[in-house]
């Protein structure tokens, strides 16, 4: 009894040492804290409205928001400590934009965000998000056909190769003076995304002449070639791209170029043989479009990182990038090296994924569809990922431009 | 030039007569001299007679037989019996060799008339002395290596190009007949000039490849040299590989010599077969004497056959090699004072490559054969005079039928391919094509030459000192009467571009080569059993006198050695050697430049499709100012004798080309006018399109080099080589050697190279045009080879079995390369007229200057040197053994990297695993027989 009444006391007491432990944490309890957001806007606004944005401030499993003041900023309570990211993201108007910036913009809408990853928040502190903008995009890059394929006699062919833009909006967009551009595809990449957040690095530039507009209407879309012939006449499997919209003109004599299609202005190229779109069969191919009313020549060229020779590249600020897609080398027993992105996540999160070498194969990468509006347009997926957007279709699959699945 | 050549041709004829008047100086200064066939006042003359009995006690025939110092040569009567006549008493080296037989090599005294009887032993495992490894000469003499007969039995060799490997500083590698071999020597990398400078000289005459002329110079691809997988093993006796200062008797080389003795004598029918996994070759040969009928005059005929077959791939038939070879050799004395032997050889070898029946029918092919007849004879003659004791000659003359037949399927795969077939300059509206299309063609060469050399030995001899002395004279002439390379159709071109064009050889000139040398074995018996020797000798050579190329050298050499004790013995030498250059390099093809004048291709109006090029053509014709490349060797040496037959020898070379050769970057500019739709084209659709010539849209002035031959490569190889004999662990019957060398290579352009300058406007960029060239200095790019590799080869060697084994382990300690690319700043500029600016320190200076439009600074380079790559340790280990059967066989095994080590290693300078030693393991075996 004694025993029982020992060993239960021993207990007892046990337990007391942990109820006071566990008191003792209850008396350092947690309090919620009040995080306060400050919304900054970019440096080349004058008048953008901070007011009335919603931040966000996700992390442990747990989200919190809350609203701007007329400032850009916002107090949000009850934020347990933890570590968080803080973001913030809102669209406004083409008026809205040049209003805020005094740019002279075609599309439609752009986004305003920012975020600030990783914040560890154990008492009431501020943090500052500054935002930057990009395009709510209408024009998309819907299709690159960069792979080539062989002719009838088994030979490389790729003459054929493409880049079809869409009409991802609701509104006419006019491209007239729009920018592609092709990423270097240096078998090493020529610069780091994390060590240049602010620049990307084009082997080859390309405008849409600017002196007319070229309205493309919603659901509508534009193909820019290197050769605007009928294709099919060297591999029936092949595309017609004899009404294409715009062609790189050849100044080499190596390629036939159309003279009723329009041509486009070749503003910068590394190479001093290639006045052509150089898309790589086996990738790297990436490619964005931009817009600026800055003069490209007098961008910066580069060489890569950390070399005094070789090719050459054009630094091109990363925010005037309107869309891309990073199409990456995939190579024999490694498959694709993630490690070898061009672009940044805000401009495409992720990579078209690709199961085989794409080599002269007929594949052609393509952003997929979302939706259908009432009327039977298509609404591209356009989450700024395009392992998520886009996808591979075979050359079987005869996915041909201005067809869309 | 001229000037140039007479004082070259001054010097040589002064450098010559001072040679022979320190001749005739010497031999008057000693009244104790003896000459040839004189007996002067104090020294007598003798006479030797040589018996010379096989095991079997019977007489051998025509064996050779030397008397050195002196350079006195005889030949075995049909009884086996030779005769020196008049040798001065002294002591002398006897030297006897015979095909198949172990050489005889023994000091004599002379102080009378003696008769020396001989016997000489068929070369066999069963006797107490093997020679299974390349064997270092003696001091005094070329730095060279000579292989045996057994030495290539117990290897195994298909060509010589596999018995190279025994060389010091060579790595072991396995059979490959199915891919040209150049013969490299004391040189890391495929080097073109350091090919084309290495001479092959067979049975007494140079293989000559100055006849060859390639499509596309010196383009990479292009196989340079002589190939030596067309010279089978098996008719060899044996191979001297001469790496350091070769004889003046010898010329038209840069980095060294391979001497090549062919079989003659009797000898019994011998059949051998071998294979490995990708090769078979069999042969067959037979040596016999004959008695010219109602004289007493003997000669001896051997004649082989030799077939050879390789597939690059046993598992795929896409790559193959045939290769037949076909030989009489004739040897026969018109009378006891002239020796001769002729050769007649037939060669052919067949390249083929093209798809695997089994797989995919592209329809690519090459089929090349390649068919070489050569007639080379050969003459001793003991003329005893006084100045005169050994006449030798050769005549020979050698014809190449080269043969090769392309197919393949032109791609064009940015949609239009212009054909281009001008061959004046001009605008010319061109056919294209807008895909692939089939194209077949080939290349006809007849690369043929003849040699005739003349040489006269004699000596002046005293008490202590010795004087062996050659001179002579030789010509060469090549040529090269083909139909070159060509399509089969030339609207469908093979290489539809500026490198594409036919060419006839018909229209190049032969060229014509002359040489005089002379050369002085001085020896000097300073003390007892030690001597030192100085081998000056001086060599001229002329191509193409009394034309415009002419070009000229003088190459002074010179061998010395002395035995500073019993011991050791000190070697020094420095020698220039020269290459004359090739008809190729003489007479250049035409340049051709095309660039796009007007592409007008609606697609709804096929009449009025236009394609217009403008074609430049420049015809160098002849390169004038092209000088021989000339190499400067240094030795300096050391060979050690050590107890119990041990020995070491070291030998530090440098040797340096500094003019071997190149493309000159030479350049004229030309205008070259664009016609668009929008400015230039008269169109009018549904009909032709015609251009307004007059009226360009751009008129673009555009820079082109002339394609001229210069002398611009250069190249320096140093590196110190080892060749131990490390004696024998008799217990063991194992003789243990040690071979190996530290070398380094280094090449480089000298002189300026100039480039499209940097960061160019997209204007200039876009049409691949540029306002001017800039130009750097072109020696700061290098690229730097080292490597520190040995070979440990254990010989067990069992008399009584009659059996060799050995067991080879190579090691490469150090591997390293490096490609130099250090800050380079621009020293001039050349305008669009060509004149030459300087770019000065103050233009440099200046941040803001600019060269129209370009600025200067973007032009400065910073050191970006490639990272200095060296790789781990690697080591393979290769296995042989030969057993002899009985009488009348052999039988022969090796595997090669017989631990099948291939390592997954990285280099210094990246952390990838790359694979080692891949494609060296291997195996095969060999039957011979004697019959």
């Amino acid at each position: 009894m004694n025993r029982r009444f020992c060993f239960a006391a021993f207990l007892m007491a046990i337990c007391a040492v942990l109820g006071i432990a566990t008191s003792c944490s209850d008396d350092d309890s947690v309090s919620a804290l009040n995080i306060t957001v400050q919304i900054t806007a970019p440096s080349n606004t004058t008048s953008l409205d901070l007011s009335g944005k919603t931040v966000t401030i996700t992390g442990e499993g747990r989200t919190y928001n809350g609203v701007t003041d007329e400032t850009g900023k916002a107090v949000v309570g009850g934020v347990i400590p933890g570590v968080y990211t803080v973001s913030t993201s809102w669209t406004i108007s083409s008026a809205d934009y040049m209003a805020a910036t005094g740019e002279t913009v075609q599309n439609g809408s752009y986004i305003v965000g920012g975020s600030v990853a990783n914040q560890t928040f154990s008492e009431n502190v501020s943090v500052n998000v500054p935002v930057t903008m990009s395009v709510k995009q209408s024009m998309l890059i819907s299709k690159v056909y960069y792979s080539g394929c062989k002719d009838g006699n088994n030979k490389n062919y790729l003459a054929g190769r493409f880049i079809e833009l869409y009409n991802n909006g609701d509104e006419d967009v006019n491209i007239a003076g729009m920018y592609i551009g092709l990423t270097e595809s240096e078998s090493t990449p020529a610069y780091i995304i994390a060590e240049h957040k602010d620049y990307i690095y084009l082997k080859q530039i390309f405008q849409i002449p600017a002196d007319k507009e070229f309205i493309v209407a919603p659901g509508k879309n534009v193909v820019i070639v290197n050769s605007a012939i009928d294709h099919t006449a060297t591999n029936s499997d092949i595309y017609n791209l004899s009404n294409a919209d715009f062609e790189a003109k050849d100044a080499q004599g190596k390629t036939q170029n159309n003279p009723d299609v329009t041509g486009l202005t070749l503003v910068y190229t590394t190479y001093p043989t290639i006045s052509q779109m150089n898309i790589l069969q086996s990738g790297p191919s990436g490619v964005v479009i931009f817009s600026t009313t800055d003069d490209i020549n007098n961008w910066e060229t580069v060489y890569a990182t950390g070399k005094t020779k070789g090719n050459m590249f054009k630094k091109t600020p990363a925010s005037c990038v309107l869309d891309g897609v990073d199409i990456l080398n995939y190579k024999s027993g490694t498959g694709i090296d993630a490690a070898t992105k061009r672009l940044y996540n805000y401009i495409d999160a992720g990579y078209p994924t690709l199961e085989a070498i794409a080599s002269y194969t007929g594949i052609v990468a393509y952003r997929k569809v979302e939706s259908k509006t009432n009327d039977g347009r298509a609404v591209l997926k356009d989450t700024n990922n395009s392992s998520d957007d886009w996808a591979i279709a075979s050359r079987e699959e005869d996915l041909q431009p201005g067809e869309y699945k | 030039m001229n000037y140039r050549l007479n004082t070259r041709i001054k010097l040589s004829v002064m450098l010559l007569s001072m040679m022979f008047c320190f001749c005739s100086y010497a031999q008057k200064q000693r009244s104790a001299v003896n000459h040839g066939n004189v007996a002067t006042k104090t020294g007598k003359a003798y006479r030797i007679t040589l018996h010379v009995v096989d095991d079997q006690k019977l007489p051998v025939v025509l064996a050779r037989c030397e008397l050195q110092p002196i350079g006195a040569f005889a030949a075995t009567d049909m009884n086996g019996n030779a005769v020196f006549r008049d040798v001065p008493a002294g002591e002398c080296t006897l030297k006897v060799t015979y095909v198949g037989m172990e050489t005889i090599e023994k000091k004599i005294n002379v102080s009378a008339d003696v008769q020396i009887p001989l016997r000489m032993n068929t070369s066999s495992l069963a006797l107490n002395e093997v020679e299974v490894v390349a064997k270092q000469n003696a001091a005094g003499e070329s730095t060279s290596s000579l292989v045996t007969r057994q030495a290539i039995d117990h290897l195994q060799a298909f060509s010589l190009d596999d018995i190279m490997q025994l060389i010091p500083g060579q790595l072991m590698k396995n059979t490959d007949l199915t891919s040209k071999s150049n013969l490299q020597i004391r040189g890391l990398v495929n080097d073109n000039n350091n090919a084309f400078g290495s001479s092959v000289v067979m049975d007494g005459m140079q293989m000559s490849n100055n006849g060859a002329v390639n499509q596309g110079g010196f383009s990479s691809t292009a196989f340079v040299g002589t190939d030596l997988r067309t010279i089978s093993a098996d008719d060899i006796e044996s191979v001297e590989v001469i790496r350091g200062v070769p004889s003046a008797e010898y010329g038209d080389l840069t980095s060294g010599l391979t001497v090549i003795h062919s079989r003659v004598g009797v000898t019994p029918w011998q059949v051998k077969a071998k294979v490995n996994p990708s090769s078979k070759n069999v042969s067959i040969g037979k040596g016999i004497k004959f008695r010219m009928p109602g004289t007493q005059k003997m000669g001896t005929l051997n004649f082989s056959f030799d077939y050879a077959q390789a597939w690059g791939d046993p598992r795929m038939k896409s790559n193959s090699f045939n290769r037949y070879t076909g030989s009489v050799n004739l040897g026969y004395d018109f009378s006891h004072k002239w020796h001769t032997t002729t050769k007649l050889r037939y060669n052919m070898n067949h390249d083929w490559n093209g798809n695997d029946p089994d797989a995919t029918i592209e329809g690519s092919s090459t089929d090349v054969k390649n068919q070489n007849f050569s007639i080379n004879h050969n003459g001793k003659i003991s003329l005893n005079k006084k100045y005169s004791r050994t006449l030798s000659y050769t005549l020979g003359m050698t014809m190449n039928n080269s043969d090769s037949r392309y197919t393949k399927i032109v791609a064009v795969s940015s949609g239009l391919q212009p054909i281009l077939t001008a061959t004046e300059t001009g605008y010319y509206s061109v056919p294209w094509a807008t895909s692939s299309y089939r194209a077949s063609g080939g290349d006809i060469s007849k690369p043929n030459n003849f040699i005739a050399k003349l040489m006269n030995q004699f000596y002046l001899k005293s008490a202590k000192t010795n004087q062996s002395i050659k001179m002579g004279t030789e010509y060469h002439y090549d040529w090269n009467n083909a139909r070159g390379y060509y399509n089969d159709d030339e609207a469908w071109p093979l290489s539809p571009n500026n490198n594409g064009r036919p060419r006839a050889y018909y229209d190049i000139p032969g060229l014509h080569q002359f040489n005089a040398f002379i050369e002085d074995k001085f020896t000097w018996n300073y003390a007892k059993g030690r001597k030192l020797i100085i081998q000056p000798g001086l060599r001229f050579t002329i191509v193409q006198p009394f034309m415009d190329e002419v070009a000229s050298s003088l190459s002074p050499r010179i061998n010395s050695s002395i035995d500073i004790t019993k011991w050791l013995d000190l070697r020094l030498a420095y020698g220039r050697n020269s290459k004359t250059p090739s008809l190729d390099y003489l007479y250049p093809d035409k340049k051709y430049a095309d660039r796009v004048a007007a592409n007008y291709m609606p697609q709804n109006d096929a009449a009025a499709q236009l394609l217009v090029y403008n074609t430049q053509v420049y015809d160098v014709k002849r390169t004038i100012g092209l000088q021989n490349a000339t190499n400067n060797k240094y030795e300096i040496g050391m060979d050690i004798k050590l107890p119990h037959k041990r020995s070491m020898s070291i030998i530090g070379y440098y040797e340096k080309t500094g003019n071997g050769f190149s493309y000159e970057p030479e350049y004229i500019t030309y205008y070259s006018n664009y016609y668009s739709a929008g400015k230039g084209l008269i169109t009018n659709p549904g009909q032709a399109t015609t251009v307004d010539w007059n009226n360009p849209e751009r008129i673009d002035t555009m820079f082109m080099t002339t394609g001229k031959v210069g002398n611009r490569a250069v190249s320096v190889n140093k590196g110190l080589e080892i060749d131990f004999d490390l004696g024998e662990i008799k217990s063991l019957r194992t003789h243990i050697y040690l071979t190996g060398a530290y070398s380094e290579s280094k090449h480089w352009t000298s002189g300026y190279s100039f480039e499209t300058p940097r960061n160019l406007p997209t204007s200039y960029k876009q049409y691949n045009t540029t306002p001017f060239k800039i130009a750097y200095p072109a020696e700061t790019q290098k690229s730097i080879y080292r490597r520190f590799n040995t070979n440990l080869r254990f010989v067990t060697h069992i008399p009584a079995l009659k059996m060799v084994a050995s067991l080879s382990g190579q090691f490469i300690w150090y591997n390293y390369s490096h490609s130099t690319n250090p800050a380079r700043t621009p020293v001039g500029w050349l305008d669009t007229d060509l004149t030459y600016h300087e770019i000065t320190s103050a233009m440099l200076a200046d941040p803001n200057y600019t060269i129209k439009g370009v600025k200067l600074q973007d032009q400065v380079t910073d050191g970006t040197d490639d990272v200095p790559v060296t790789n781990p340790v690697t080591w393979l280990v290769s296995g042989r053994l030969s057993k002899e059967l009985g009488t009348f066989g052999t039988l022969s095994f090796y595997v090669n990297n017989m631990f099948f080590y291939e390592p997954f290693l990285t280099s210094s300078a990246s952390s990838t695993l790359v694979q080692r030693n891949t494609g060296t393991f291997n195996f095969g075996f060999e039957l011979a027989f004697k019959l």
